[in-house]
Parts: C-alpha cells; structure tokens; sequence
C-alpha cells in the first residue's frame, strides 16, 4: 500500500525540441489501479521508468508515501516495472525466473521453491515451472513476469502495456489475472495503456496524457461523461461537437438553442454528446430538438449507427438499438442531462 | 527448373569434395605418416607399421610433452586474460557511442594489419629492455597483442546486439552489481564468451613468430619444435608432431560446437 505522489515532474531529453514530460503532477491514491492513457509519444512510458527509477527526471520530484524517492536507486525503491517484451531471463526456468528476487534477497531454498509454487498456482500455471520461458507462448510468458515482479510484494507494480502483444482472448484473461492479483495483493499499481478500453476496464483511475501533459486524471466514467476537453471527449470515442454561444441557461449552436448543465461555462463553448445518448423522436415537444434526415445507417453488432445531416450540413452521429432507414426525415432529442459542454479550444 | 536443381545439386557435391580434399586429405596423410615406417610410391598404404615415433614423444626425455606442456600453460593464461581484458572493452565497444569509438576500433585492428614480423620486433627490443624476454611470462604477455583485437572485437559484436534491459530489470528485482554480472549478463552472453576464447586459445597455441622472438629460443612450445623438427625432414616425427598441434584445437572445436547457438555466430560477422 503506497501511496504516489508526483510534483511538478518535467523532463527533456538530450537534443530534443519539446519536453518528454512537462511540468507533470499526479496524485496515485493508495492500493488503487491507475491507468496512464495516451497516445504513443505522449510520455507515458517515460513517466513510468521515472517512478521506477529508470530515468532521473529533468525537474520535479516522486515522493511514495510522502517521503522522496528521488535519490534512490531503482533497485532502493521497492517500485517493480513489468516490461512490453517481458524480459524474462532466457537462461532460467520458469521456477528461477521466478524466484529470482527471492533468491536476490537470500531467502532460503525452501521458502523459495513454497512461494514459487503458490505464485505458479496464482497464474495459473502450475506444471510449467520446469520450462524455459522461449516454450512459452507470449501470454504466458507475460504472466510469468508479473509473477516474478509480485513475489518480491514491491510497493508498487508498474505494467508497461501488459495486454498489447495479446490476442484478443487472451487480453481478458490477463486483464482478469491483473485485477485478480492485485486484489489479493493490495500493491498500488499503474498500467501504461494506448488502448482507452483497457484502461477503462482495468482501472480505478485513468490519467489521460497528451505531449507530455496530464490532460485528466479522473475515474473512467468520469473521463467517459465529463471530459475536461474535447480531445479528452474524442479519445473516448466523442465524435458529437457543436460550438455555440452561451446565452443564459442554454447554448446557442448553429443548428440550433440547447438547454444544457452549464457547470460554470461562459462565453464560447463546445457542446459534445455521446452519440448512445441522442435519441430519434416519434413526436418532439420542441425543446433540445433538431430535424434532420439519416443519410447513413451502419450496423455495428451491438447496435446501428445512423449518420445524421441536420440544418446547414452539420452532421450528428446517433447510436441505437433498432435501425432507422437512410432516407428518413425526422427529429433527434438532445436530453439535456446528456449534454456536456466543454470550452472552446478557438 | 529441374535441371537447374541437378546442377546446384552437383556443385554442392563438387564444392564438398573439394573441402574435404583441402581440410580433410592432408589430415589423413599426416595420420597415416605418423605410423608409417616405410611408405614408397606407388603404394596407397603404408608397408610397414611402426609406434616408433609414439614411443619417443612419450619416453620422460621426450621434448615434445614438455612443449606442449608450455603451449598449454601459455594459451592457458592468454585466454582468460584475454577474456578479461577483452570483455569489458567489447562491452564498452558494442553498447556505448563516444568520441574517438571509430579511432579506438582501428588501433585495435592495427596488430591484425601491420606485417606480424614488424609487431614482434619491435616487441621483442621493448620487452628484452624490460627484462620481459626469454621466459612465458613475457611469450604471454606478448601473445595478447594478436589475441585481444579478436576477442574484443567478439565481443563488441555480442554487445552490440545486446539490450541493457535484462540487467536493468534484475535490478529492479533487487540483484547487486556482482549478482546482475554472474546470473544475468554472463549466462546471456556465454555463447561470445565460448567464440571469444576459443579464438584466443587457437591463437595462442599457433603462434610461432612472437613466441620465437620474445622467448628468444628459450621458451620453447610445440609450433616452435613442430618448425624445427620439419626443418630436420624426418616425415615420421613430423607427423606425430603435427597430430599432436592439431588435436587439442579439433577437441576444443568439437566441445564448444556444442555450446554455440546462432547468436555467437552473428558476433562474428562483425569480423
């Protein structure tokens, strides 16, 4: 259980233009999951190894527990990244690989050989221990690692993109081990994730970053809901904005007056709502209503997704769950508690 | 397509003869001689047998066992010096940019380039100042000066393939400084150490031009006694001797044969 505190972290590397990480802040609650969203270059992997100790940051400070950790070796730290490729040691079976940090620490054989076996059984792979990590397949060379990072119990577990190199299958099995495990473990983790449906389902917490920055740090549905911007709107799958003016209680747009949550906004603002959340009207009483006509209807699996071209071309996309024809002339309600309204970036 | 498969098929055949001819004839010949009394032409085989030549390496005057005892003793301190040495400036070499690396690559090639008598006499004037000449100390220590730019240069090949990650992450899992080295590095490198020493070994115990200058004809090892004795033109010693400065380097091929894997053999592209 520790708690993670960043301040103010920045860093720059040899010769670049832009910082890595710029002035980075972030507060990881204690035996919480967190993801660090973000697209690839925005600085997540780079902010992990500096909370493992990898890298020494330019500026700023990591504190656990509220002391620094600053000037302490990796190895000092108690902070056990899990790497993308594993690197698990070719040389060992499953059982040395394992048991290494055990064995690092000089605890005896026997204790050894016990809680490699409980570990073997926790990931579920009792009868590999003999093997040598390249008879493995990748998934399960994946969880030996996370094994062998868990058995040393480190204050904090640091997965960097544990699920990328899986098929799909295999993706919730490990998804399910991680939060199996750090469950029964408690350690503070952070998962470094490009995929927002991964951080989502695995996550108490999603730091989203963009260049370098910490653009929201907030629970997933919050990030979901109530994005801070419309890039955080967009990387959760937002494809709905309308600019407008504020006027009173609602927000004046092109294709029409919306009555929306204001949550302080003022001025020049952008309207975004969730496309499952618009709604086809059979007969509208007029308020937060547009007519339009579906110029695309595409099924998705799970639902239809209706293309909708409104007043002046301005297109909505609308989710649901039965299909409405290309073609169509009809009106869309925009629920008003629906509606999140986030500044304008112009 | 057919044909053009016979006729590759051909070549492979004619290519294999050819190399067993090279590699593999004058082995025989030399097997043969060593047992052989009288052999005149035009006989394949010779006529008479004899053990005469084994006799006299293995009497207790025999100069031979003591030569090769020297040869042993001489390559085996080149080669784990040479490891020593060899390793941590391949490493340096093959994981690490810096100024003047393409400079330190060249002087190190030098000894490999300049003509060898050069290198050893101007060793062998150095090293009789120093008091260094006429003892295996000395031989050995002169040995290195073509030992070392192979086995570095082995090693900067395996290195530069090589990702620090490993290392890193066995120092996350809490391994010291000695323990990353002993359980992590070496084992992942062992195929460049087996390569790098084999090659210091061959290098060492074939070494005739060095070892006769700076040993100035008091160190004597089997090459020197294998020159002299081919001078003397007894076919009979000769081959026995020459059976004898082939064997150990066939042994230790065929051992460390089977401790190589194909990530040994791309550290010796860089050569």
């Amino acid at each position: 259980m520790t708690l993670v505190e960043l301040n103010q972290i920045s860093k720059r590397y040899h010769g670049e233009q832009t910082p890595a990480l710029d002035q980075l802040s972030l507060t990881i609650p204690s035996g919480t999951i967190v993801a660090i969203l973000g697209m690839s270059g925005s600085g997540k992997t780079t902010l992990l190894k500096i909370i493992a100790g990898l890298i020494e940051p330019s500026a700023g400070d990591v504190c656990f527990d509220g002391i620094s950790v600053k000037h302490l070796p990796t190895e000092q730290r108690g902070a056990i990244m899990v790497f993308q490729n594993h690197l698990l040691f070719p040389h060992m079976t499953v059982e040395q690989n394992i048991g290494f940090g055990l064995k690092m620490r000089g605890v005896s054989r026997s204790i050894i050989e016990e809680r490699v076996a409980t570990m073997l059984a926790l990931i579920q792979l009792p009868a590999l221990g003999k093997r040598k990590p390249a008879q493995l397949s990748g998934g399960q060379q994946q969880r030996v690692a996370l094994a062998r990072a868990l058995i040393v119990e480190p204050r904090l577990l640091l997965l960097d993109e544990p699920l990328s190199n899986l098929d799909a299958n295999l993706r919730d099995e490990m998804r399910e081990l991680i939060l199996r495990v750090q469950r029964h473990f408690g350690i503070t983790t952070l998962v470094v994730t490009h995929d927002q449906q991964d951080a989502v389902l695995l996550a108490d917490h999603i730091a989203l970053m963009s260049s370098g920055r910490l653009q929201q740090f907030g629970t997933p549905d919050a990030l979901f809901y109530r994005p801070a911007d419309e890039q955080v709107a967009r990387f959760f799958g937002g494809v709905n904005f309308l600019s407008g003016e504020i006027d009173q209680q609602s927000i004046r747009t092109s294709i029409g007056t919306f009555c929306a949550p204001m949550n302080g906004a003022s001025g020049r603002a952008v309207l975004t709502i969730r496309p499952e959340q618009i709604q086809f009207c059979e007969q509208s009483n007029g308020t937060n209503t547009v007519t339009g006509i579906v110029e695309h209807c595409q099924f998705m699996g799970i639902y239809y997704r209706h293309t909708v071209r409104t007043t002046n071309d301005t297109r909505l996309i609308v989710h649901s769950n039965t299909p409405v024809v290309a073609g169509t002339t009809g009106d869309i309600y925009l629920p008003p508690e629906h509606i999140w309204l986030v500044r304008s970036e112009a | 397509m057919a044909a053009r498969h016979r006729s590759t098929a051909w070549l492979r055949t004619l290519t294999l003869v050819f190399i067993s001819m090279v590699l593999v004839a004058p082995l025989i010949a030399f097997l043969l001689n060593a047992f052989a009394r009288s052999w005149f032409y035009p006989h394949l085989i010779p006529q008479q047998w004899t053990l005469e030549a084994w006799a006299r390496i293995l009497s207790p005057q025999s100069d031979v066992l003591q030569a090769m005892g020297n040869s042993l003793l001489i390559a085996g301190v080149v080669t784990p010096t040479a490891l020593l040495v060899g390793l941590p400036a391949g490493r340096a070499l093959g994981l690490y940019t810096f100024r003047g690396k393409r400079l330190v690559e060249f002087l190190l090639l030098l000894p490999a380039i300049v003509p060898p008598l050069a290198v050893s006499m101007g060793l062998a004037v150095n090293f009789l100042r120093w008091g260094l000449a006429g003892n295996w100390v000395g031989v050995s220590i002169a040995h290195l000066v073509p030992v070392l730019p192979y086995t570095i240069l082995i090693f900067s090949g395996i290195f530069n393939q090589y990702s620090l990650e490993h290392e890193q992450q066995a120092r996350a899992l809490g391994a010291k400084s000695w323990a990353v080295i002993w359980y992590v590095t070496l084992p992942l490198i062992k195929p460049g150490i087996v390569v790098a020493g084999l090659f210091a070994f061959l290098i060492s115990w074939s070494q005739y031009l060095l070892t006769l200058l700076i040993g100035s004809g008091r160190v004597i090892t089997l090459p020197i006694l294998l020159f002299s004795s081919a001078a003397g033109g007894n076919n009979l010693t000769i081959a026995a001797q020459a059976i004898l400065f082939t064997a150990p380097a066939l042994l230790l091929l065929l051992v460390t044969n089977r401790l190589l894997s194909t990530d040994a053999v791309s550290g010796l592209g860089r050569l």
